[in-house]
């Protein structure tokens, strides 16, 4: 027995048994660090140790490892003089490596002061030390994801300072940590979300909510631009949960808003051409659609290019030609005429609506320009045709041709540049899906704005809609005439149904009563014949020669009718030459002058002084002036003294005008549409002939004959016969059968 | 004196031409159809022929362009009840084309015309 633990016996005891199923290690070393006693958690742990053991160096119970120090520097150890707590690593244990124990020590005095030796009391502290190690690594972990994410992870002080500032913070946001640190966080801020109240914004959502979540803003770079970001920031709290500051986790955006941007212009390019597609689709005025288009090429909300010029291809003289153009000459006219549209109008339709096209005021300019152009179809080299016939836009950067790409430098053609007083453009075809339709040009000479692809695309677009607005208004127009010409036809139609069903009828009834005619007209001849014979053959004034006259005169009654009815069955070519109408109107009355003067009514001649001249069969217009005074004549039946046959013949606008008036009864309403038919008469005897067979001649002479009738104050028939002008010619003589 | 044949289906006209014609000084010859008709222009040899067209046998026309086989020059007068065959081809080989009517001057002026411009030519 050790003779410290002589003097330490009884506490030794009473320790050992008031520690008892703890896991407590206890041992005594003395002033020479040798091992007085120890417990049996001790002799557990270490089986090998004994009373009176030298242990090799104050922090190790065992013969130490090669490299401890402490052995090394083999220094006094007067550890036992210290109540200190130290941690002393050993082997022990089974499997999971090293064992850790913290051992106090507690130094035994002598009544001297004098240091006897020291008790140590210890616990296994392994599990304590494998906890410490794995938040180290954590922590290792952690900052190391901190310092490579390429979010940039910031932390804030309670200030709102920045007290961290990591790898992907720098690329984002373009400051160093030193330029940063220390900063507050208004730095990243703009300044129109600051007045916006961004900051407390963020501030209340993290005191009500402890955190933010993914909210979508912007951040001002190093340089001063604006970048899209989202950030999630979240409060930080101490080890007594007091809130010490906050984290914000910050992602670029700017690539996804940019596609999210492109998604939204597409949308409204789309939107945009279905508005354009709309209005182009109301009008059928292939002017008017020319017109839209292009105001929709320069309108702000349309695709913003300066100037644009439609072009249209005549087919028949298979040409591009200039046909309708619009934009300013000068940047100042330009910025005028889109500041006032702006103010008031906001859609494309309202501005297409309100702008016309102003060819002699502020769009004079591009259409004398484009009223210049004018390109055969056979010239195939020239940047127009081209377009026109590869069905391709291009665009021509100056001067060269930028698109479609070629492999030798290609030029455009320098009259066009000089014309456009521009070598920078794009020409767009317009075509049907089966032809060619013309070529828009468009460009931005005022404001000399880059032509983006973008906008190559938007005219692409543009010109095909133009296309499929103008095919639909040519086929409405051709479908428009269409309808027109059955119209025409069907009016055609219905006008000559009277005529044709006359026409039928007559040719019926003609037919028939040719055959008729023909028949009687043989013994009508031989009685007629033989009645005559007679009347020469017996003495004159004797009572059979009278019976004889009666006989040939109704015969010869009869052979009038025959002779009309086979004229309408069958009516005889008129045989044409120069006739004077005033020659025949004077023996058609000096026939009728007679009959007129015995039923003492008035003849009313006015001739023209000089001949009346038409071109005709002049036995059948006396036969048709005759049936139209007799006609007259005839309706002055029931008057007296008073009745009057009034003939007014004279040369008007190129016709011959014979005007035939009688003051008769006149002809009642309803049967004016009739009289000129065949077999209508209301006279008792008549054969309805006569107006009809008038109504022939006239038309068979290219004439025209209507009448003009009042009840109780008579008729008028109208005879217009086209003049001729005179040329001397024979005129031969009329023969009369009587 | 003149000799005039004159064709003519229907008994009683031939009756009556032959009164009316012979009393104008002329000598007249009959023939009741076509084929009667060509008999006698060759056996009579006639200065002008009245001829009608619609006769049973031979229709007129066709003994028209018989009677001009035997005599070319002979002149023809087409005395029909008829209208329409004016604008027939064959009917131009006529001197003249007169519709029957009971009242024989035109007939009558026709004979007189065509044998006078016949003498002067």
């Amino acid at each position: 027995m050790h003779p410290l633990i002589h003097e330490l016996k009884d506490i030794m005891r009473l320790l050992d048994r008031f520690v008892g199923h703890y896991p407590i290690y206890l041992y005594l070393v003395d002033s020479s660090n040798t091992v007085a006693w120890f417990n049996r958690y001790m002799s557990e742990m270490l089986p090998e140790i004994h009373v009176g053991q030298k242990l090799p160096c104050k922090n190790a119970l065992l013969p130490c490892d090669e490299d401890c120090i402490e052995c090394i520097t083999s220094r006094e150890d007067d550890w036992h003089k210290h109540p200190e707590k130290r941690q002393i690593k050993t082997s022990a244990g089974s499997g999971t490596g090293k064992q850790h124990l913290e051992f106090f020590n507690l130094p035994v005095y002598q009544e001297d002061d004098i240091v006897k030796g020291a008790l140590r009391i210890g616990m296994d502290v392994t599990d304590n030390e494998r906890i410490q190690e794995k938040l180290r690594e954590k922590e290792k972990r952690f900052s190391a994801i901190v310092k490579t994410s390429t979010d940039a992870i910031i932390f804030l002080d309670n200030e709102e300072r920045i007290i961290n500032w990591n790898k992907g913070a720098e690329e984002i946001f373009g400051y160093t940590e030193a330029e940063i640190i220390g900063q507050h966080i208004k730095i990243l801020m703009p300044e129109e979300l600051l007045d916006l109240g961004e900051l407390s914004h963020i501030r209340n959502e993290l005191n009500d909510k402890g955190a933010l979540k993914k909210f979508e803003t912007q951040r001002r770079h190093k340089d001063g631009r604006l970048v899209y970001v989202d950030i999630s920031s979240s409060l930080i709290y101490d080890e007594k949960g007091k809130i010490s500051g906050a984290s914000e986790i910050i992602k670029d955006i700017d690539a996804r808003k940019a596609l999210e941007f492109e998604l939204l212009r597409t949308i409204l390019e789309l939107s945009k051409l279905n508005e354009l597609n709309e209005i182009l689709h109301r009008t059928y005025e292939e002017r008017e659609i020319l017109r839209i288009i292009l105001i929709a090429i320069t309108a702000g909300e349309g695709l913003r290019f300066n100037r644009a010029f439609i072009l249209m291809l005549d087919k028949e003289e298979q040409t591009l030609k200039g046909h309708l153009a619009i934009g300013p000459s000068d940047a100042e006219e330009a910025s005028r005429i889109w500041s006032e549209l702006n103010q008031d109008y906001h859609y494309l339709r309202d501005i297409i609506q309100i702008y016309k096209i102003d060819l002699e005021g502020a769009d004079k300019k591009v259409n004398e320009i484009v009223s210049q152009i004018e390109i055969p179809l056979s010239h195939q080299d020239h940047i127009l045709t081209r377009a026109l016939n590869s069905k391709r836009v291009i665009y021509v950067k100056d001067g060269e041709i930028a698109s479609p790409a070629t492999n030798i430098a290609d030029s455009c053609d320098s009259d066009l540049i000089d014309l456009l007083k521009n070598d920078t453009f794009v020409a767009a075809p317009v075509y049907s899906k089966t032809e060619p339709l013309g070529v828009i040009i468009a460009d931005n000479c005022i404001n000399r704005r880059e032509i983006t692809p973008e906008d190559i695309e938007g005219l692409k677009l543009f010109a095909s809609h133009a296309s499929s607005a103008i095919e639909n208004a040519r086929l409405y127009r051709k479908l428009e005439d269409r309808i027109q010409e059955a119209q025409d036809a069907y009016k055609q139609l219905a006008e000559n149904q009277e005529k044709l069903l006359r026409a039928e009828r007559l040719a019926t009834i003609g037919e028939m009563s040719a055959k008729i005619a023909h028949e009687i007209r043989n013994p009508l001849v031989s009685i007629g014949g033989f009645a005559r014979l007679i009347e020469r053959k017996i003495p004159e004034n004797s009572q059979v020669m009278q019976y004889a006259r009666i006989i040939s005169e109704q015969v010869s009654h009869l052979e009038n009718i025959l002779g009309n009815i086979l004229n309408v069955a069958n009516p005889p070519e008129p045989v044409k030459q120069q006739v004077n109408i005033n020659k025949v109107l004077r023996q058609v009355l000096e026939m009728m002058a007679p009959a007129i003067r015995e039923r003492q009514h008035r003849l009313v001649e006015i001739l023209a002084d000089q001949p009346l001249l038409v071109n005709g069969d002049e036995k059948m217009l006396h036969q048709a002036f005759l049936n139209v005074i007799k006609n007259g004549v005839e309706a002055l039946e029931h008057r007296k003294a008073d009745g009057e046959i009034r003939i007014h013949a004279r040369s008007e606008d190129g016709n011959v005008v014979v005007e035939i008036t009688d003051n008769g009864p006149g002809i009642e309403k309803s049967l004016l549409g009739k009289i000129f038919s065949a077999f209508f008469t209301t006279k008792s005897g008549g054969t309805g002939l006569g107006l009809s067979i008038v109504n022939q001649i006239v038309e068979s002479h290219n004439g025209r004959i209507d009448v003009t009738t009042q009840s109780r104050q008579g008729s008028t028939f109208h005879i217009l016969l086209p003049e001729v002008v005179g040329v001397d010619t024979v005129d031969v003589s009329l023969v009369e059968n009587g | 004196m003149k000799k005039i044949l004159i064709v003519e289906d229907e008994a009683a006209q031939r009756m009556l031409y032959e009164t009316e014609i012979s009393e104008m000084g002329y000598n007249v010859v009959l023939a009741k159809d076509g084929l009667e008709a060509v008999e006698k222009m060759q056996s009579e040899k006639p200065d002008l022929v009245v001829l009608d067209l619609m006769m049973p046998n031979i229709h007129g026309l066709d003994a028209l362009r018989k009677l001009l086989g035997i005599n070319p020059n002979i002149p023809v007068i087409i005395h029909t009840a008829y209208s329409h065959y004016k604008d027939n081809f064959m009917s131009w080989a006529a001197e003249e084309y007169i519709v029957k009517s009971s009242d024989l001057s035109e007939l009558k002026n026709a004979i007189k015309r065509v044998l006078s411009t016949r003498i002067v030519s």
